[in-house]
Order: C-alpha cells, then sequence, then structure tokens
C-alpha cells in the first residue's frame, strides 16, 4: 500500500512546504485536544508527540476517509486512553485509602479565577477511570456504548462511573446537585 | 437541565492550544525528520494497551474447587464386603468387582499426568502434573495414601501429601507442615479446596474406577475380552458430560479368578465451559494384602485445630471483614479509628441456587451459589475498578472454600462473577457466610486498609426499611435509607427513567431537632431525605401545588428519625420542603430548587 501523504496532496511528505503548513494547523488543534483533557501542558506535550509519531508511522493505514485532522484527533484520543490506563494502573498500585469527599482546597484548584482553569482542575482531581468516561462522553460526545467499549468496561459500569463523575464536577465547580 | 449545563462548560474547554514554541519546533523536526525515512518499525511505538493481569494462582481456583468437588463426590461408595465368586468374563464382572472391592484388603501404586489447560480471560495457563502415589486400603473403611518423592508439585499444589483416612475422619499432612503439628484433621463431608489432591482419595479406589463416579453421567459401556492367560480385560467408556466433550475411558486387566483388578489404566478428558479442560492418564495397579493393613491414627496432640471454628468467625483472621448471613445490608468501617479511610457497605439482594452450572459438568450433591449485591459495594472504588477477595463458610463454620477475586467494575448489581460451589449436607442447612477479607493486598491493586487493622467486625444485618414507593409512567420505583458509619442515608432504588444513577443522599445520622435534610433525585423527581424523629409529615410546596407525604420511622435501625420519599409531581419542581409534627406544625424547613431565594439573577442555566 502506498503511504498517503499527509497534508501534501500528491507531493508526498517530501515536499516540506506541504508538510509545514499540515503541521501548522493541526498542531494546535491536537494539543488543545490533548491539554484540554489531561490538564497538564507537559502530559499534553509527550502524547501530542506520540500522536504524530503515529501518525508519521502509520499514515499507511489512513484512507482519506475523513478528514486527517478528525484522523489525528482520533489517534491522540488512543494515545490520550492508553495514557488514562498507564495512570490508573499507576493509582492502583498504590496504596488507595478511600477517602470521604476530598476538600477541594487541597489541589490548589479554588485559586485560581479562571473558568477553564477550574474546570481543568475539577477534572484532573477527578480519578482517572472517572476522567476517561467524562472526557470521552462529554467532551469527546461518544455514546456510552462506545465508552464503555473504549474502556473495557460495562455499560453499567460506565454510567456509574458518569454519575459520579458528575458529581464530583459539580461538587468541585460549586454547582447544585439536581439529579 | 445541570447534565446540558455542564456538558457545556467542559466544551468550552475544547479548542486550539499552541503548544511552546520550544517544543513546536522540536517536534517538527523530529517529524521531518522520521519522514523522510518514515519506516513505521522504525518509530516509537506508544505503550500497548495491557489486558489486566491475571494472578495466576488465584485463576487456578475455580478450577481446583471444581475438580475437586467433582471427584471427591465419587468418594462415598458403599462398602461392601461380599468377595466375589468365579465368574465368566463379562461387562457384569466390573460391577461384581466394585462391590466386592470395599470389603478386601490391598496395596495399590499409581503413576500418570493429570494435564490442565485453562482459558481465562484469554490468558492460557498450562499445568503438567507427573504423580506417583501409593497407598493402602484397609476393609472396610480405613485408607493411607502417600504421594512418592519425586512428585510434581504441579499437581499437588500447596496441598497435602500424605492422607489417612479412618471411617468418616481424613487426616492430612502436607509437605511444608510444621513438625510439631504435621496432622490435619477435615471433617469427611468437607472438602478442602486448598488440597486439591484430595480429589484423587475416593473412599476406594478400585470401586470408584470401576464405577466410574458416582455422577449423574450415561452408564458405563463396557464391553469385555477374554485374554488368551485366562483373564479378562475390561473397557469402559463413560460420558460425565453429554453436552461437552468430556469423555472417559478405563481399561481393566483381571487376572484368571482374582477378587481385585491387577491394574486400571484410566484416561479421561473434561471440559468446563469456557474455562479449560484437564485429561488423566493414569494407571493403578493393586496388589491384594494377606494380612490386614493396620492403620493408627495420628497422635491426637499432633492434630491441628481445624481451619475455621465458630470462634473463628467471630474473631477472623481477616481484619476487618464482613459476613453476610442471607439477605440484607452490612456497613463495614474498613478502618477503625482512621478518619480518612472510608466503609464499605454490602447489600445481598439475593442468594439463589445457580442450577445451569450443573448442566455443563455435573456435580451432583453439590449445589451452586449466585449472589446478587447492590452497588453500594462500589462507593469505596472511585479510584477505579477494585475486587474482593470472598470466602464461602457455611453456617456451622465449617470451610466451604474461597473465591475467586471478586472484581468490582462498577454498575448496578454487580454478581459475583465466579459461582460458589459448596456441598450441601448438615452445614449448609438455613443459610451461609459470605466473608469478605477487604483489607491488605486485594488484587496486588486497591488496598481499603492496612493489615493490621482491627479488630474484625460482625455484623448486624437487617433489611433496609422502604421509605416510599410508586409507580411513574407505569414504572414502579422504590426509596430505601440505611446506614453508613456516622451516616443516615436515603436512596433510589428502583426507579423508571433514568439510568445513569446516582439518587443517594446522606446527612449526619444523628439529626438536629428539628430538622429536614432532603434531597432531590432523577428525573422524573423524586423527593426524598432525613428528618428528626419528631417529623410526621413532610409537605412539598411545588410549582404545581402542595404534597404531603408521611414520613417513616427509622426506629427499626435503631436511629432516632425518619425519612420520606415521595414523586414530584411531574413538569413541577419544589420550592420548599416543609416538615410538620403530628399536629401539623411547622417543625423545619429546607429551600427546594425553585426557592425564590435560589432564583437569582445569573443562577439558571
Amino acid at each position: 500500500m502506498t503511504p498517503v501523504a499527509l497534508g501534501a496532496g500528491e507531493h508526498g511528505l517530501e515536499d516540506e512546504g506541504a508538510f509545514r503548513t499540515w503541521y501548522d494547523q493541526t498542531l494546535p488543534r491536537v494539543y488543545g485536544y490533548l491539554l484540554a483533557r489531561c490538564g497538564d501542558a507537559a502530559v499534553a506535550e509527550e502524547l501530542t508527540q506520540r500522536t504524530y509519531l503515529e501518525a508519521i508511522g502509520s499514515r499507511a493505514s489512513f484512507q482519506r476517509r475523513s478528514a486527517e485532522s478528525t484522523w489525528l484527533i482520533g489517534i491522540a484520543r488512543h494515545e490520550l486512553l492508553d495514557h488514562f490506563r498507564r495512570q490508573e494502573r499507576d493509582e492502583r498500585r498504590r496504596v488507595h485509602l478511600v477517602r470521604r469527599a476530598q476538600d477541594a482546597d487541597e489541589s490548589g484548584v479554588w485559586d485560581a479565577s479562571d473558568d477553564r482553569e477550574r474546570l481543568m482542575g475539577a477534572l484532573r482531581s477527578l480519578p482517572v477511570s472517572q476522567r476517561m468516561a467524562v472526557v470521552l462522553h462529554y467532551l469527546d460526545d461518544l455514546p456510552v456504548e462506545a465508552v464503555a467499549s473504549s474502556m473495557g468496561r460495562s455499560v453499567g459500569a460506565i454510567e456509574s462511573l458518569l454519575s459520579r463523575g458528575r458529581a464530583k464536577l459539580r461538587q468541585q465547580l460549586g454547582e447544585d446537585d439536581d439529579d | 437541565m445541570m447534565t446540558d449545563r455542564l456538558r457545556a462548560r467542559l466544551r468550552a474547554l475544547d479548542r486550539p492550544e499552541d503548544p511552546s514554541p520550544a517544543f513546536r519546533e522540536g517536534l517538527y523536526q523530529e517529524l521531518a525528520r522520521r519522514a523522510d525515512i518514515a519506516a513505521p518499525t522504525d518509530l516509537p511505538k506508544t505503550a500497548p494497551v495491557q489486558g489486566r493481569a491475571v494472578a495466576g494462582r488465584r485463576r487456578w481456583l475455580p478450577l481446583l474447587v471444581a475438580a475437586t468437588v467433582a471427584t471427591s463426590l465419587a468418594g462415598g461408595l458403599a462398602a461392601l464386603s461380599t468377595r466375589p465368586t468365579e465368574q465368566a468374563c463379562e461387562p457384569a464382572r466390573a460391577q461384581t468387582l466394585a462391590e466386592a472391592a470395599p470389603g478386601i484388603d490391598y496395596t495399590y501404586s499409581a503413576e500418570g499426568t493429570i494435564d490442565r489447560t485453562l482459558t481465562l480471560a484469554g490468558e492460557v495457563q498450562e499445568r503438567d502434573g507427573q504423580f506417583r502415589l501409593s497407598g493402602r486400603h484397609s476393609a472396610p473403611d480405613r485408607s493411607h495414601e502417600r504421594y512418592l518423592e519425586g512428585k510434581e508439585v504441579a499437581l499437588i499444589g500447596s496441598g497435602a501429601d500424605e492422607s489417612l483416612r479412618i471411617g468418616l475422619e481424613n487426616w492430612f499432612i502436607r509437605a511444608d507442615a510444621a513438625p510439631e503439628r504435621p496432622w490435619r484433621t477435615v471433617d469427611a463431608t468437607i472438602w478442602e479446596v486448598e488440597w486439591p489432591n484430595l480429589s484423587l482419595l475416593p473412599r476406594d479406589r478400585v470401586a470408584f474406577l470401576l464405577q466410574g463416579s458416582t455422577e449423574p453421567a450415561s452408564a458405563v459401556d463396557w464391553t469385555a475380552l477374554t485374554a488368551p492367560d485366562g483373564g479378562c480385560r475390561l473397557t469402559g467408556t463413560i460420558v460425565p458430560s453429554p453436552s461437552s466433550a468430556a469423555r472417559r475411558t478405563i481399561t481393566v486387566e483381571i487376572a484368571p479368578n482374582a477378587a481385585l483388578p491387577t491394574s486400571i489404566h484410566e484416561e479421561w478428558t473434561d471440559y468446563q465451559t469456557q474455562i479449560g479442560a484437564w485429561t488423566h492418564d493414569v494407571t493403578w495397579r493393586f496388589t491384594p494384602s494377606v494380612e490386614p493393613v493396620v492403620i493408627e491414627p495420628p497422635a491426637p496432640d499432633s492434630v491441628a485445630p481445624p481451619m475455621f471454628s465458630a470462634e473463628d468467625l467471630e474473631t477472623s483472621q481477616f481484619s476487618p471483614r464482613m459476613t453476610i448471613d442471607g439477605l440484607g445490608g452490612a456497613v463495614v468501617d474498613v478502618a477503625p479509628g482512621d478518619p480518612d479511610a472510608g466503609d464499605i457497605r454490602v447489600t445481598v439482594l439475593e442468594i439463589r441456587e445457580d442450577t445451569g452450572y450443573g448442566q455443563t459438568v455435573p456435580f451432583p450433591g453439590t449445589m451452586f451459589l449466585a449472589v446478587k449485591t447492590r452497588q453500594e459495594a462500589l462507593q469505596v472504588i472511585d479510584g477505579g475498578a477494585g475486587s474482593l477477595s470472598w470466602l464461602a463458610v457455611s453456617s456451622d463454620g465449617a470451610y466451604g472454600g474461597p473465591l475467586a477475586a471478586w472484581r468490582i467494575e462498577g454498575g448496578y448489581e454487580p454478581i459475583l462473577e465466579s459461582r460458589l460451589g459448596l456441598q450441601p449436607g448438615e452445614s449448609l442447612e438455613g443459610w451461609m457466610h459470605l466473608v469478605a477479607p477487604i483489607t491488605g493486598g486485594v488484587d496486588m491493586y486497591w488496598h481499603l486498609g492496612g493489615s493490621t487493622v482491627e479488630p474484625s467486625l460482625r455484623v448486624k444485618l437487617r433489611p433496609d426499611p422502604v421509605i416510599g414507593s410508586g409507580e411513574i409512567d407505569g414504572v414502579p420505583w422504590e426509596a430505601i435509607a440505611y446506614e453508613e458509619i456516622g451516616r443516615l442515608c436515603t436512596a433510589i432504588r428502583e426507579r423508571p427513567g433514568d439510568e445513569s444513577g446516582g439518587g443517594a443522599a446522606c446527612g449526619p445520622r444523628l439529626m438536629p431537632e428539628p430538622g429536614i435534610f432532603p434531597a432531590m433525585s432523577g428525573e422524573p423527581l423524586i423527593a426524598h431525605g432525613a428528618t428528626s424523629e419528631e417529623v410526621a409529615t413532610v409537605r412539598l410546596e411545588t410549582t404545581a401545588g402542595n404534597v404531603d407525604v408521611s414520613v417513616t420511622s427509622l426506629a427499626s435501625l435503631g436511629i432516632p428519625a425518619a425519612a420520606f420519599a415521595v414523586a414530584v409531581p411531574a413538569g413541577s419542581d419544589v420550592i420548599y420542603f416543609v416538615a410538620l409534627d403530628a399536629d401539623g406544625r411547622e417543625v423545619g424547613r429546607a429551600v427546594g430548587p425553585a426557592a425564590p431565594e435560589l432564583l437569582q439573577p445569573g443562577s439558571s442555566p
């Protein structure tokens, strides 16, 4: 199979100008996508790098059935999920004492006045599995069934994670709990 | 609604962002370099998605339980003392020998292999076991069996390597037993799954082999062939499970005029649906004893105490643990004295016999139980999936056996993944314990407390009081109250519409007086909550008018409080919750979502 030239029409990757344009146009979307979901610039950079490296390596599989940016975001999502899974495993390895509702003050989330920072802080404060579910369902608009499939869990488990994630986000964001 | 608002706020996060210039350029240079030489194999691979690790040893437990139960049941054969008369070589000879064997003193030896293949969660595990043993049978009810040096540990596992049976009592000794207490006694009706090799210990080996076990399988289809020396060769086939490919063939060599076979060769392939297979290829050799074998029991002071006594259940080695006697709920503070550690609540909704299991692999006389629990069990595992390890203990404290760790992935009504096989009898009449050790190294990842936590708990169980119920659009709903450590909670147990769960609210266990702690759950809305005990009625002042609901006393929980639950009229919202005493006097009030003081400019979605 002939590799598809990313962002370069017929010119291929050797066309540096086209490649540069493609990179400049897609990078903010990919990086922004990852930053919003992982809430950490360093992690977002690492995942962005992985995403592009994977994209170049697997460009043969890109069939142009979707926009390149969509394809890239798809790869980024896979990288993000892998990241969450690694985090989850690391988290489980630690002695995990169950705590009652954590004080948001502990993480300093409330020090930030900007709503975006608050949102990202609230997301970061979620346990990884809840964060995965919330990100995939509410930010990526994946149906619950698709989230369950991505996370390798049952639909019921995802519903439960979403419910608890919502409750905790509301708590963190100071919203009323009305469902 | 709230979810939409939350979604909208989260969506605001999604916008293009520029990384640092240094990162941007650095990555570009790297990509450009790699693109020119792009070969996928040269690229760094992202971390593969790993399946969850399966603890191999733990995963063997279900099979060992099953295998033990399956074959141990063959032990209850009637001991007959009649000696066979000389018979022609014909299929009926097998039955004659089987009936006579328990009355004959003999020694025996065996060697062969037992290979097992398990496929669990996509992981294939293989165990090859070569073994040799020798034994003696002393009619009518004594036997001594010992595995010989050089045996494969894989077969024996952590089990006993020497056994002694006198009457209904079994003594076992394991290789790593303390020298001063080498023997351990186990009641004949209880099978110790830590010692899988006990499955090879029927009361009478010859009868067991000739009868092909007592499983409700096809009758043994024997064929007989007279040997040139006047002896007899019987070949039998048995199909333990018509629904699987399980099959057993037995070849019996009988010397002329012998009352006992000289050898029995068995080949046995068995399957357990979705788990795996194991094959036996074993040859047994028998020699009649001229003199009766004297088998002495071990000295009483060398017998180790039983693993679980009634006292053990009160002071379990697992600390803390919960004990579930039948249906009901239990709350366990996983680390008393540690305010950071949470509590776990498990409610058992149903314990039923799982009859489907036995249809695949017939285990007569064994009941398989399924235990359904409720989601409160999950409240402690917000950090991700976890698991509980369970022990099943029968009501007399006898040991039923461990289960594979119950993996909790969330969900509303998690069910124990593994079926629990128990051999019925006196010990199972009435009820059983499920003991969940919930601290320490649970599934390698999940710890609820420290191993030093104590004391053990024995939790009194009681049904959750129903504080309200009804029907919305033909779908029933029901609300309950329950106690957590230091807290009183109300929750919607079943409800129409909203599948996303939630719906539980908790307040202090001891209500300020007077007081009302309301909550709203779900869509359609159901109002529920707790009140102080002098409250008799809660009035919902809604945008569609007032709704009065009588409270339910929680005296049955030993809590001086009451609780209520009532559906909010469709399309309306609650302005105030008003607590009224028996005389209709207002004794408390709480604002609802539609209260004017909450509807300030800018606060609505």
